[in-house]
């Protein structure tokens, strides 16, 4: 049936785009809707081809695999996936600093009072160390460990999650063999023209170069930068954010591993942007991502080649793109989901867990009819809010900086940022209180991580701590510290765990 | 370290309540705490305490059968309210059970559509115990899948949160003075509240059972939360300000769906957006700082005649059949766990 009368109901979903976020979004679709009924077809174009990076994941992403039923072992033989525990922030505050942000707390919360209180008052002593002394992922980070948290909530192993690194290309495959499963109809082919109904704008059916027509109801734009529905057809519009956050371009190689593999990500800011170093059992993953106004390609490719760490595996391919997010996610009746909805740097790996969030928010208000008004406004309203937090959470890592070395980072110490942003910073900034929500992707952990990271040192402290003497805070810092210490050096060394848990998973 | 005065004065309820939690988590060195109740009328009968009793008197070291003794404390499953189409019971866990993470009324609602006529309230365990008004032990509670809160004589909780407050360090004065750091006003029934200079205004409507004590515990944990010198709060207070206004915002919206002659004709977008999505589709949108849980949402919703016009998609992904014996099996459970609770 295609998209006419908007009584009839909503069965035929047409995913364009055969990247990470449409497999993502046909493998979600048909495992939670398939047995309700609902038909998924999808269209790729090989003679296009996928954006091929996105390698760094964040925790919630174990969620989707495990609700659409996946083996955890056999996705990371299929994928060459490694764990992750954080990403390493290099040179950010000032060159020379590295800070972890980690999937988990940083000690334990004492009388009601948030730990890094605790430390904050005796940051200044030797042997009380850094905020990450006390944090076991952050540990098992630096020491190259790993396990899967305990399930026993009074261990202190069980104070971390974790995520995945995986290879991009092996990904979309990965979850195209499950949607399949699941009964998705693929079709391979370039979409080159788009039907949309008169009046109400709608798509109906979309015509690949073939001259084959795919009618549907309802159409999943995951075509990536293109945006061929939402932005070519629909004009939905985009929110540039390129004013706080001006890296727009962004050269990726990837090269032979060398050395440990490491179970985080890492972050090296650099003179106009910064960039990622991805460890995954097979190779490593590098880009720089960089703001032309303030670098040249020649300068970027050459900063990336400088610092890899093994052969590289290809030549060097850049990429392009305007941070911001597409005005309308859902219009009409498509819903942009992936590259095609918006783009924040891949800084805190936010954009798979973007395309989950989509698609879990697109289950939930899932149309009935083409009647749907209401639920595509609350779609719309809760994904802005989903990128708008993310947003200033990227931001604070270019604005709260000490670096005066180069134009880029000047222009980003002294821009202006969001004001909900500058509130948080200030707040912090008094007495190390973090501001919370209760819908974000980033909680209180996290905006204690990078604040800190970051070099924004509170003033003062929770008034609370000087209730309890000095050298009862040392001694249970020193007893922490020490007991985060022998748990991380208790765990597993991160090679060893992936090798015989792959390993396991290729012989069975 | 020079010291620091915080003076808890207003109504006797909320003064004791904050008072305790206070006295819990802001003493020690250097912190006097000086609580000035007034005189609870003598008609003061009874308080209701929401589901987060359990954590409030755990952390006060109050265990849930001392209050029974000291404060006659018994478990409460609903409370009942006023609203525009009469009286409307709010139950305080979900109704039936969630299945594939779609919630419950979702089946109902599908129930409906194909023609049967049940009742939501036939399957809220919570509701029908509430009904049939026996008096619950709490070890058979403590067996069941349910939120409970509390029923309190007032007077004799005022006695033990008091007692408590003072042994945590606080001191309690007839005539304070107004000679403090900071002065905590609480005057639930008036209509302002928030953190301005040295006064923190704890206040609101104390028109829905249970808000009174609520409130008083957001307020108390609020400003924990942004402990600080107390001279140089500026920006603790401004923070603490604006989350005592989405608080607000959330109790008026659900003051407004129970009470507001036409609540759909709200001019606030937030409630608006939670009565235009369940009547599209049976989600209950949620915000930052939610007060009332989904349960009571619902109850309100359906009580002021909000339908939704269809059900979450997710809810077809099981056969009628199916549906059917799920749904008969579940009544079946809830009516024999009342009754063997009830004899209990
Ligand atoms: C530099 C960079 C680094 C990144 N790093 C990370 C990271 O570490 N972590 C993270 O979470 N995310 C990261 N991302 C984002 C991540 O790569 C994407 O979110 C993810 O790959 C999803 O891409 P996509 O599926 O939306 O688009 P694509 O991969 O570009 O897929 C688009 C699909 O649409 C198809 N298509 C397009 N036009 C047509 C047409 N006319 N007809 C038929 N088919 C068509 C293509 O064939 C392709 O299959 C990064 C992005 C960039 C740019």
């Amino acid at each position: 049936m295609a998209a006419g009368d908007a009584a009839e109901k909503i069965n035929d979903i047409v995913v364009v785009g055969g990247g990470t976020a449409g497999w993502m979004t046909a493998a979600g679709l048909s495992s939670m809707l398939g047995p309700a009924g609902l038909k998924v077809t999808l269209i790729e174009s090989d003679s296009i081809g996928v954006v091929g990076v996105g390698e760094a994941t964040l925790p919630h992403i174990k969620l989707f695999n495990d609700t659409i039923g996946v083996d955890e072992a056999e996705f990371m033989s299929a994928t060459s996936a490694t764990f992750k525990l954080g990403i390493e922030f290099v040179n950010w505050g000032r060159k020379g600093d590295s800070y972890i942000h980690p999937f988990g707390e940083f000690g334990l919360a004492n009388e009601g009072v948030a730990f890094h209180q605790y430390w904050r008052k005796f940051a200044d002593l030797q042997e009380v160390g850094q905020l990450e002394d006390y944090s076991l992922p952050v540990i098992a980070c630096r020491e190259g460990r790993f396990q899967p948290p305990s399930d026993d909530p009074r261990s202190v192993l069980s104070t971390y999650r974790y995520a995945y690194q995986f290879d991009a290309l092996q990904y979309a495959p990965f979850m195209r063999s499950h949607a399949e499963k699941r009964g998705v109809a693929r079709l391979e082919g370039k979409v080159v023209d788009v039907a949309l109904e008169g009046e109400s704008g709608r798509v109906t059916s979309l015509t690949l170069e073939d001259g084959r027509t795919v009618d549907g109801d309802l159409f999943i734009d995951c075509t990536g930068f293109f945006g061929l529905l939402i932005e070519q057809q629909l004009q939905a519009g985009y929110d540039d954010w390129s004013e706080w956050l001006p890296a727009d371009r962004a050269v990726a190689v990837p090269c032979e591993s060398a050395g440990p593999l490491r179970p985080y990500t890492r972050a090296t800011a650099h003179g106009a942007g910064w960039s990622w170093r991805i460890p995954l059992q097979h190779r490593t993953g590098n880009g720089h991502v960089y703001s032309s106004q303030f670098l040249s390609d020649e300068e970027a490719c050459s900063t990336l080649l400088d610092e890899l760490e093994g052969n590289p595996l290809s030549e060097p391919r850049q990429l392009r793109f305007v941070t911001g997010k597409r005005r309308r996610l859902w219009d009409r009746n498509v819903v942009a989901i992936g590259l095609s909805g918006g783009f924040l740097e891949p800084l805190e790996s936010t954009s798979i867990y973007l395309i989950q969030e989509g698609i879990s928010k697109l289950l939930e208000l899932f149309p009935d009819t083409h009647d749907c008004a209401v639920e595509r406004a609350e779609y719309n309203r809760w994904m802005d809010l989903q990128f708008e937090r993310i947003r200033d959470f990227l931001i604070l890592h270019y604005h709260a900086t000490e670096r005066d070395d180069s134009p880029f980072w000047n222009h980003m110490r002294t821009m202006t940022p969001p004001d909900s942003l500058r509130e948080r910073m200030e707040l912090f900034r008094a007495h190390g209180h973090v501001s919370a929500y209760e819908h974000g992707l980033f909680l209180v952990p996290s905006w204690i991580a990078v604040l800190i990271g970051q070099r924004v040192f509170p003033r003062g402290y929770d008034s609370r701590v000087d209730g309890i003497a000095d050298d009862q805070v040392l001694k249970h810092l020193a007893g922490l510290k020490a007991h985060m210490q022998s748990a991380a050096g208790s765990m597993q060394d991160h090679a060893a765990y992936l090798s015989a848990m792959t390993s396991l998973s290729d012989a069975a | 370290m020079s010291s620091e005065r915080i003076l808890v004065r207003g109504s006797a309820l909320p003064v004791a309540l904050v008072g305790a939690i206070l006295a819990r988590r802001w003493s020690g060195k250097g912190k006097e705490l000086v609580l000035a109740p007034e005189r609870e009328g003598a008609n003061a009968s009874t308080v209701i305490a929401r589901p987060d009793h359990k954590n409030v008197h755990a952390e006060l070291g109050l265990a849930i059968e001392s209050l029974a003794q000291g404060a006659e404390a018994v478990p409460v499953l609903a409370v009942a309210t006023t609203c525009g189409t009469g009286q409307v019971s709010l139950p305080f866990s979900p109704y039936g059970m969630a299945r594939g993470g779609t919630d419950f009324h979702h089946f109902w609602r599908r129930a409906i559509a194909s023609g049967e006529q049940p009742d939501l309230a036939e399957f809220s365990l919570a509701l029908r115990l509430d009904r049939a008004g026996g008096r619950l032990p709490l070890s058979t509670l403590a067996q069941l899948p349910l939120e409970f809160g509390l029923r309190m004589d007032r007077l004799r909780y005022i006695e033990v949160l008091s007692k408590r407050a003072t042994s945590l360090g606080a001191f309690i004065a007839d005539d304070a003075g107004t000679d403090a750091d900071l002065i905590v006003d609480c005057r639930v029934g008036s209509n302002r509240s928030g953190w301005i200079e040295d006064r923190l205004l704890i206040a609101d409507e104390n028109d829905i059972p249970g808000l009174e004590w609520q409130i008083c515990v957001n307020a108390a944990r609020r400003f924990l939360g942004l402990a600080a010198k107390l001279s140089d709060s500026e920006t603790e207070r401004r923070e603490y300000s604006r989350l005592a206004r989405a608080e607000s915002a959330r109790i008026r919206d659900f003051r407004a769906l129970l009470r507001d002659p036409e609540p759909r004709e709200t001019e606030h977008a937030s409630l608006s957006r939670k009565i235009d999505l369940f009547e599209a589709c049976g989600r209950i949108p949620s915000e930052d700082f939610e007060v009332f849980g989904q349960p009571e949402w619902l109850a309100a919703l359906l009580a002021r005649g909000i339908w939704p016009k269809r059900y979450d998609r997710l809810a077809d992904s099981i056969p009628d059949k199916q549906l059917r014996s799920w749904l008969s099996s579940m009544q079946r459970q809830i009516g024999e766990i009342t009754d063997r609770s009830l004899r209990a």
